[in-house]
Formats: structure tokens, sequence, C-alpha cells
């Protein structure tokens, strides 16, 4: 029931990847930024997607996000409705070429790598282990954002400065626009990421006996969140802005992608994301 | 009734003839009255801009009016027959229909794609409407006009890009702020091109103009056209601060705002972006200050570069535009042909079938036996055979009938006579 489920969100997830470039890449016709068809299709694709993953948790009793492939679609998820919800103030449909493929491709790796109602086991089935991963998912999926409309500000910024169009990117959002989507992103994303490293903590109190150990994806996570506040103080305090500020939440950004696929990827430390 | 055009354009004619042709406002009525006259139209509209003069009339004889419209234009502009004929153009039926079309959409403008047009094309036709100079006709095919334009401009990307530097100083600016309500316009010196972009920018609405320059009077004058304020020059550093867009061109011959000031500046407004517009020759702006974070300066020659740009992306997609034209003209046409046709296919179909109504019923009087089934195949059998005769005329007419504006009357003559549709119509 779920497979199919996230099959259908899948299936609109490529449509909406594929209307957005087609936007992005068109250059010609009226203006796409008129158009909300790609905001439906994400939109439906979200709405079947965390209906797959509700019945997984219904069947599983807690939220299923045991293993790195439901972590990824967990993360995709939330990445697409913050995106949706972004798009209620910005009307920034060509953007949506920069999400969409993200929830795309962990919406397809959850489905290859689906498996109905998989046991949770026994030491995540605890209060804190879900408020951990809820939390630090939403920080994830607001830097995620963040990412994304950095990587848009830095072309459309070198388009500006070079004086030429590039041929591929024909309709960006002004610079101002993304510069400040970036920011809000970031600071929203901070006080998850803070939340979610407390709850961690309390979780890990309760599993490993101790709040805080020198493991290699906490101590990235730990290295990432001084990261996003140094960010976050030079914008308040210095007034740091465009591209500096994109570059730094991209770094932040592989700071977090690094700590989530290395750490995993060759299995250091006891904190793999994959407790089977 | 079709459509003639005889008229000249900025491509035909120099300005000078232009201008004598050219109609000054308070005497839009008296001449198309005049053009009325002359061409021995029922309909008119006469379009006037500083690029072309045209009058589109709707004749019963459209090959003496566009002849008569066409001499009456060159004597009124004053030109020998040989000038004339090289300078004044006149086109009717399909023709003159591509011609009204290609011109709303602005593809017969000196800057293709501008807006402009349309705009006209529509004042002109409101005012023969005004003058009760309108009809069928001509109303059919402006609406046609407004309706290819309109999907020329929104099916193509013939009017997407700015080709006026002006226009591109705008363009940027709006990709790089947010909005441009409430923004802060500084104008340093009083160079008219200065002048003339930042007029471009105040059309936007809702900005703050300052305008500084070395002499504090020049300063105030330009302010005052601008509807801006003024500020002194010895400001400058703070005025900088507080700009969002400025437009640069004094006369002076070096460096007005050096790279390094801007430096200061741009630390001491916390980084927000600030968009330089140089349009001065020699510069104002040092070149250097384009590398700073955050600062995004366009000279002369960029903003030309743009608009020659965005001008050869117009060019490429003139091709689509006339492709657009193409059909709506073969649209027009097949609507208008059936619109035409339709009186005559009527009235042959009537008679044909109250010929056959009335056989049958001969027919039947000698048959008293039949019964209501034999009665009934009877009849179909005479309709059917009305169908099948009547089709091939039926599409010949249609097909043929005003394709190039003459066809129909010698056609209905012709229909009529071998029909006898006059004959039985008296009956």
């Amino acid at each position: 029931m779920s497979a199919y489920l996230l099959g259908g969100g899948a299936l609109f997830y490529l449509l909406a990847t594929l209307v957005c470039l087609r936007h992005m890449l068109k250059a010609r016709g009226p203006d796409p930024c008129q158009s909300t068809a790609p905001l439906w299709l994400l939109l439906s694709g979200f709405v079947l997607h965390g209906m797959s993953m509700g019945v997984d948790a219904f069947a599983a009793g807690t939220l299923p996000v045991a293993g790195p492939v439901e972590s990824m679609s967990f993360f995709a998820w939330l990445t697409a409705g913050l995106f949706l919800l972004v798009s209620l103030k910005y009307r920034l449909p060509t953007l949506g070429a920069f999400v969409a493929p993200t929830a795309l491709s962990a919406a397809f790796a959850s489905l290859a790598f689906h498996d109905d109602g998989r046991a949770v086991p026994e030491a995540l089935r605890t209060f804190w282990f879900p408020l951990h991963v809820v939390t630090i998912f939403i920080g994830q999926a607001a830097f995620a954002i963040s990412f994304a409309m950095s990587v848009a500000f830095l072309i459309q910024e070198y388009q500006i400065r070079r004086k030429t169009q590039l041929p591929l990117v024909r309709r960006l959002p002004p610079l101002e626009v993304l510069d400040e989507i970036i920011y809000r992103s970031v600071a929203i994303g901070f006080p998850f990421m803070t939340l979610g490293m407390v709850t961690g903590s309390l979780w890990a109190k309760h599993a490993w006996g101790m709040y805080w150990s020198w493991d290699p994806r906490l101590t990235l996570a730990l290295a990432t969140w001084a990261l996003v506040a140094g960010v976050l103080h030079a914008r308040l305090a210095v007034g740091w802005r465009g591209r500096r500020m994109a570059l730094l939440t991209i770094a932040a950004f592989a700071l977090t992608v690094v700590s989530f696929l290395v750490v995993n990827g060759l299995r250091l430390g006891r904190h793999v994301g994959d407790f089977k | 009734m079709d459509l003639v055009v005889a008229g000249m354009n900025h491509r035909t004619a120099p300005l000078d003839t232009r201008e004598k042709l050219s109609c000054v406002p308070g005497e839009e009525r008296a001449l198309t009255k005049e053009m009325i006259e002359a061409a021995g139209a029922a309909e008119c509209v006469v379009v006037s801009t500083c690029n072309r003069f045209e009058a589109y009339v709707a004749a019963a004889d459209p090959a003496s009016a566009a002849k008569n419209l066409e001499r009456h234009l060159c004597a009124r502009a004053g030109l020998s027959p040989a000038e004339g004929a090289a300078q004044v153009y006149a086109k009717r039926g399909v023709d003159a229909v591509r011609h009204l079309f290609r011109v709303a959409s602005s593809l017969d403008s000196m800057v293709v794609g501008e807006a402009q047009i349309l705009g006209q094309l529509k004042e002109a036709y409101t005012r023969a409407s005004e003058y009760h100079t309108n009809g069928k006709t001509v109303d059919r095919v402006f609406h046609a006009a407004f309706r290819a334009a309109k999907r020329v401009r929104t099916e193509t990307s013939i009017a997407e890009n700015p080709v006026s530097i002006s226009h591109v100083a705008v363009d940027l600016a709006e990709s790089i702020f947010s909005s441009l309500r409430g923004r802060n316009v500084l104008v340093v010196g009083a160079g008219k091109m200065g002048e003339l972009a930042a007029r471009r920018f105040a059309t936007k609405g809702g900005m703050k103009l300052v305008v500084t320059n070395r002499t504090a009077e020049k300063a105030a004058e330009t302010a005052a056209r601008l509807g801006a304020q003024s500020a002194p020059f010895d400001r400058l550093e703070s005025l900088l601060c507080d700009a969002d867009v400025v437009i640069s061109s004094t006369a002076a011959k070096g460096y007005v705002v050096t790279a390094s000031m801007l430096q200061g500046v741009i630390r001491r407004r916390h980084y927000r972006p600030l968009f330089l517009v140089d349009i001065a020759v020699p510069r104002d702006i040092e070149p250097a200050a384009g590398r700073i974070e955050n600062v995004y300066l366009y000279d002369v020659d960029d903003l030309q570069k743009v608009a020659d740009s965005n001008l050869g992306a117009r060019s490429a997609e003139i091709a689509r535009c006339e492709a657009v034209v193409g059909e709506e003209v073969g649209a027009f046409v097949r609507r208008a042909q059936e619109i035409e046709a339709a009186p005559l296919i009527v009235a042959l179909r009537d008679t044909v079938s109250r010929i056959a109504a009335a056989e049958v019923e001969k027919a039947l009087a000698g048959l008293p036996g039949a019964d209501e089934k034999s009665r009934d195949a009877l009849r179909a059998l005479a309709h059917g055979i009305v169908n099948k005769v009547l089709h091939r005329p039926t599409v010949a007419i249609k097909e043929e009938y005003g394709a190039d504006g003459t066809a129909g009357p010698e056609l209905a003559e012709a229909v009529e006579k071998l029909f006898g549709l006059s004959d039985e119509q008296k009956r």
C-alpha cells in the first residue's frame, strides 16, 4: 500500500521536475513565473509521499526513519513541504527545478529499497528519538532550501556581473529576493538544528548512557552548528549578504551532506543512521 | 466589401514627406472624411503616427478605391507620380489584411516588437467609430488584427527583452532588487542621457529621485524637470550610501566616483546591493568598482551590448511572428469567405430543394396507393440527391468566394445564371 502511494508521489515529483525544467529552459512565451502548475504537481507528490510515510508509521507504531533510505525520504518530503511554504510568499516556480529533483531522487531511492512495515528496533522506540529526527530534519530541509537558493543566487549574480545571459536560466528571481530567502531559511533552520541536537543528546543519554561523545558524526554536526551560528552572526551584526552569504550557506549545507553521506557510508562511529 | 490600404511608412518615405501627410490633432475627422471621398469608400480608419500614415478603407470597388486613394495621397504629399510609385503603397484584399496584421503585431515597426503601435491602432479605430466611419468590414478586420497582435505578443518573445539603453537599465535593476518601489535613485550630473534614464526609472513609480551636480543651480534645474529633490555635491559619499540605483552622466574628465570611495560606501551601507549606471563618456565611475562585492556597474557599452543582443534575439523571433500572422490571416480569410458566401449558398440550396420537393409531391400524387413508408423513402431519396449534387458546388463557392477579392461577384452571377436563382426567387 505505502509502496503504491510512494510510487504515485515519485511520479508527481517527476512531472514537477520536468515542468520546472521546461519553464527554466524555455526562452520564450508567457512569463513562467505566472504559472502555478509545477507547484500543484509538487504538492500532489508531497501529499502522496506523506500518505505513504503515514501508512508506514502507522504499521511500525513510530516514525519510519530507522534506515538511511527512509531518512532520506523523510528529509526530501520535508524539503518539498518547506519549498511549498516558501512558494506561498514568493512566486518561484522556476526554482522548483532545484528542489523537485531532490524530492524525486529521494523518493526513487526509497522506492527501490522499500520495505513495508520494517521493524523498528527497541532503541529507537523512545520519546526523544522521533523528536530528535523531526527537529534535526526540519533544520536540514531549511538548509537544503537555502542551499538551492544560494546556487540560484550565484548563477543570477554571475549573469549580471558578466553582463551576459546564460541561455539555460532565463528567469531567476531578483538577487535581493534570493538573498532574503537564503537568510530566512537559515534563520529558521538554525533553531531547529539546535533543538535537534538537544533532543538528540537527551536520547543519547537514554540509549547510550551519556549526553555527548566525540563521535565523528556528532563532531561534524557541532562544527556545522558553529558555522551556521557564525553565518547568522555575520548577517545580523556585520550585515554580510549576497555572494558571501550564498557561499557560506553552500559550505554549511555541504558539511551536513558530508556528515550524512560519508559518516553513514563509511560507518564511522556509532551514529550511523542505520539502527538495524 | 473589401479592405484597401494606402499609405507610407518609415521604410518607404523620408520624414519630410511623411510630415506633409501626418495629421494634426483636431483635424482627424476632416481627414477621415477626405479619405472616404477620395477613395469612394464606405468605411475608413486613418492611422497617423510619426513612422507611418495609412488610410484603411472598405469599398465595394476595391481596385478603383486603391488607385484613387494612392493618387490622392501623392497629391497631398506633393509627390510626382514617379516618386509616389516608390513611396506610397496601396494594397487590397488579403494583402491589405496581412499588412494590417503585421502593423498591429509590430512587425512593420522601426523597432520591431515595440508596443506603442498597437495602442495607436486602437486609438485610430476608436476615433473611426466616434465618427461613424467604421462598418462591418473594418470592424471585423481590426478586431482580428488586435487578436493576431495579442497572439504574437504572448506566443513569441518578440517584445520580451528591452532594446533601449534606459529600458535595459531598468530591467537590470529589476533583476537585482526585489521591487523598485520606495528605492532611492541618485542622478549624478546633468547629462541628457542620464536624465532620460532617470525618467525611465521614474515611470516605474514609487521611487525617490535625488539629483546632485557640481553646479548647484544645474542640479536644481534638472531636479525640477524630473520632479526630484536636489542635494549638494559635496555630500556625494553619503548620497551613495542612501542610494540603490545611481545614474551618472557628468561632463567630468576624470572619475567622479572611485573604487576606493565605493569600498567605504558599501561597508557603510552594510553590503546592501548598489546598482551603478554610468552613462557618461568619458566614464564617471572607476571600472574597478564593478568588482566590489554587491556593486553592479554597467557603462554605456555594457548597456548597449545587452540592448543589441536583445535586438538580435528579436530578429530571430520574426519568423515565428510571421508564422502566427500567417495563420491568423488564413483564418480570417476563411471566415470572411464563409460569411460572404453564405447568402449565395442558402439561396442555391433553397431553390434546388424547393424544386425537388415539388417533384416529389407531383410523383406522390400519381401514386395514391403508396404507404407512409414508401412516401418517406421517396422524400429521403430526393433530399439525398439534392445534398449529393450540391456538395461540390457548395465547397467550390466557399473556396473561390472572395479568395482574392474579385471572384465573388462573378461567381455569384454565374451561379445565379446556371441555377436560375433570381427567376426562382421571383416566382
